[in-house]
């Protein structure tokens, strides 16, 4: 890891909230850059949230083979990051053009659609509010939906992060899908 | 109701043909009412889920959003630049937009307006 991200992940694995803080406002403007530099190539119509979050780990760590509870760590921040990105672009979505009249200011926070999958932008925020109760009860639960739906990493990826079991991850997975689904259709 | 006790019994639930999951979650919650039915909701909703959550939502950009505005706009920015001002370009969200006006401010420092085609 670059020396000063290696410090406040140390920092953050020792309970200091502002290292946690400091390294997310890192990731954070770290992924934002790589989306807008993503987004903004001409080939690029797509931006791959998987690759996104790995890109960001390459830029600001260094593969040394050392750290894996660093990279845990990272990756759950990124994850973290990533959803409030998304989320946050949800919401603009919702939102519409600000200014009046025919001209307008135009944002360039706003200048990607985005794609949820099956989610349209109204369903992705009553997911994340419904996310955020889950981390309330059940926190594990709720790192790994952000790892995996806004991370993009896979079970297997996941599992090796957190020595754990991909059976295992795999029964956590269905019942944090499970009891998502319920919040967003309460009348399963 | 006990979360923990829910969860283990979803997961061992799962291991079960689905037809022999109801007689055996009344056995094993006998009296548990609460528990029996937060788990046979759990199972309904994984049971219709599929493809729920199992895509990383994407940012796309969508033919006729800012990139095509950003691609007309990218000659004019680097005329003005070259011309010594100071661009600002902004780029326009989803949604055909035309260049219609550049204001030039004190200082040139031109700030890029767009307007909706037709407006």
């Amino acid at each position: 890891m670059t020396d000063d991200v290696e410090t406040l992940i140390e920092a953050a694995r020792g309970g200091s909230a502002p290292a946690v803080q400091a390294l997310f406002a890192r990731v954070y403007d770290e992924l934002k850059i790589l989306a807008r530099k993503q987004l903004a190539g001409a080939a690029a119509s797509t931006l791959n949230t998987t690759a996104l979050v790995h890109e960001a780990y390459l830029k600001l760590a260094k593969s040394d083979g050392r750290g894996l509870h660093g990279r845990v760590h990272f990756f759950a921040l990124a994850a973290k990051a990533m959803r409030q990105i998304v989320i946050d672009h949800a919401r603009a979505r919702l939102t519409g053009k600000r200014g009046g009249g025919n001209v307008q200011w135009i944002d360039v926070e706003a200048a990607s659609d985005l794609s949820g999958g099956e989610l349209a932008p109204d369903e992705l925020l009553r997911l994340d509010s419904a996310l955020t109760r889950l981390g309330e009860d059940e926190p594990r639960l709720a790192q790994l939906v952000e790892m995996r739906f806004f991370g993009g990493l896979d079970l297997a990826e996941i599992a090796l992060l957190q020595a754990t079991s991909e059976r295992t991850l795999n029964r956590d997975w269905r019942r944090a899908k499970a009891q998502l689904y319920v919040h967003l259709h309460p009348d399963v | 109701m006990n979360r923990d006790r829910v969860g283990a019994l979803f997961a061992q639930a799962l291991d079960l043909p689905e037809a022999q999951r109801a007689d055996w979650l009344a056995e094993q919650c006998a009296g548990d009412e609460a528990t029996r039915a937060e788990v046979e909701r759990l199972l309904r909703a994984d049971a219709k889920a599929h493809d729920f959550i199992e895509r990383s939502p994407g940012l796309i950009a969508q033919a006729g959003s800012g990139f095509e505005l950003q691609a007309k706009l990218a000659p004019l920015k680097r005329s003005l630049e070259g011309g010594g001002f100071a661009v600002d370009a902004v780029v326009a969200p989803a949604g055909a937009c035309g260049v219609d006006d550049l204001i030039f401010r004190d200082g040139f420092d031109p700030r890029m307006l767009a307007s909706p085609a037709g407006g």
